[in-house]
């Protein structure tokens, strides 16, 4: 897709971030289990949640697949909820 | 020790009483040196004993390290790939093993190789879990809730299922599905002959999944916004990329003259 985009036969993609997706939930999952993490005292807000995603475009397409796919960013998973933008219901 | 001694002395030419003495002698020897071999093999004891003290003390002190555990549901998707990569740098990072289980789009298997992980792990494991279908999410739920394993979802999960429910399951994770329906929308109708006006076809994901579900409705007020623009056909590809192909092919060939394909 990054490609079509690139070569113009796409318009526009979202990039949903796995590699943060799979190093968030593990890191989650072992907070709780080593008790860092108190999961009971954690409002709804943050037990079902959306993060955004990345839009991508013909404009900044390089530089996402650069930052994301070529290489992995140094995530910082000290905070569980920095990117989280809305709650599910 | 003794076979040795019988082998020599059965080899010796000498008077009885001198093969006696030397005989004596031999076996002396052979004590002495068999109380030092002895002793030596008493210090090496000691010596291994304290080893396995102190193993054991260790053992005692540091519990074996957790599994950190994702299921996913191929390898065949770059997309799904990334979660294993972004897995495997986190566990190297925090130096814990990681097992990747892949449900190959079949919901009890899923199930079943979770379950085995539980078991093979003796619920010393961590959980990262993308269900291969909204509706696994209560039975793998239920079933690590029972284990005390502690867990994430993405993704997918019935609306009427709460994740504060299960004190083990610590939350339940998705990308805003409406605002990528109505941003790939928006810019897929700007780049028209006439923006805003033209014909197109679409290609859904997994009907039963709720981020497919979000995105149909973000794409649906993006119509109701574009009049101008026809829906003329859709299909569900099932998030599978050769699925998607050939149903894409084969709403081309019905359909040659679209502006563009939403998916």
């Amino acid at each position: 897709m990054f490609d079509a985009i690139k070569s113009g036969l796409a318009a526009a993609t979202v990039m949903n971030d796995a590699k943060y997706q799979a190093g968030l939930g593990l890191a989650m999952s072992l907070a709780a289990k080593e008790g860092k993490l108190d999961v009971a005292s954690q409002p709804q807000k943050y037990r079902q949640f959306e993060i955004p995603a990345v839009n991508v475009n013909r404009q900044n397409v390089d530089q996402i697949v650069d930052e994301y796919i070529t290489n992995t960013p140094n995530y910082d998973f000290t905070n569980f909820y920095a990117r989280w933008s809305v709650a599910i219901p | 020790m003794t076979s040795p001694i019988s082998t020599r002395a059965g080899r010796l030419r000498f008077p009885k009483a001198t093969i006696a003495a030397r005989w004596l002698k031999k076996t002396m020897h052979h004590i002495k040196h068999i109380e030092m071999k002895t002793v030596r093999l008493g210090a090496n004891l000691i010596v291994l004993g304290l080893l396995f003290s102190a193993s054991a003390i260790a053992q005692t002190n540091s519990s074996p390290k957790t599994t950190l555990a994702i299921s996913i549901r191929t390898l065949s998707s770059p997309y799904q790939v990334m979660y294993k990569v972004g897995a495997e740098a986190y566990a190297k990072q925090i130096g814990l093993p990681l097992d990747v289980l892949t449900t190959e789009a079949n919901s009890q298997k899923g199930l079943t190789d979770i379950k085995s992980e539980v078991a093979r792990t003796g619920g010393n494991v961590a959980f990262f879990i993308d269900p291969n279908d909204a509706s696994d999410a209560l039975p793998i739920a239920k079933t690590l809730e029972a284990a005390g394993v502690y867990f994430v979802t993405w993704w997918s999960k019935p609306a009427d299922v709460k994740v504060w429910d299960y004190p083990h399951w610590i939350a339940h994770v998705s990308f805003d599905g409406f605002a990528a329906g109505t941003y790939t929308a928006t810019e897929l109708f700007k780049t028209f002959k006439t923006p805003g006006k033209g014909k197109i076809i679409a290609l859904q994901g997994r009907l039963g999944d709720t981020p497919n579900a979000e995105r149909w409705q973000g794409l649906q007020q993006v119509l109701s916004q574009n009049p101008g623009i026809q829906l003329l056909q859709w299909e569900s590809a099932q998030w599978d990329r050769t699925q998607a192909y050939n149903d894409t092919k084969a709403m081309l060939v019905a359909h040659p003259d679209i502006d563009g394909v939403w998916t």
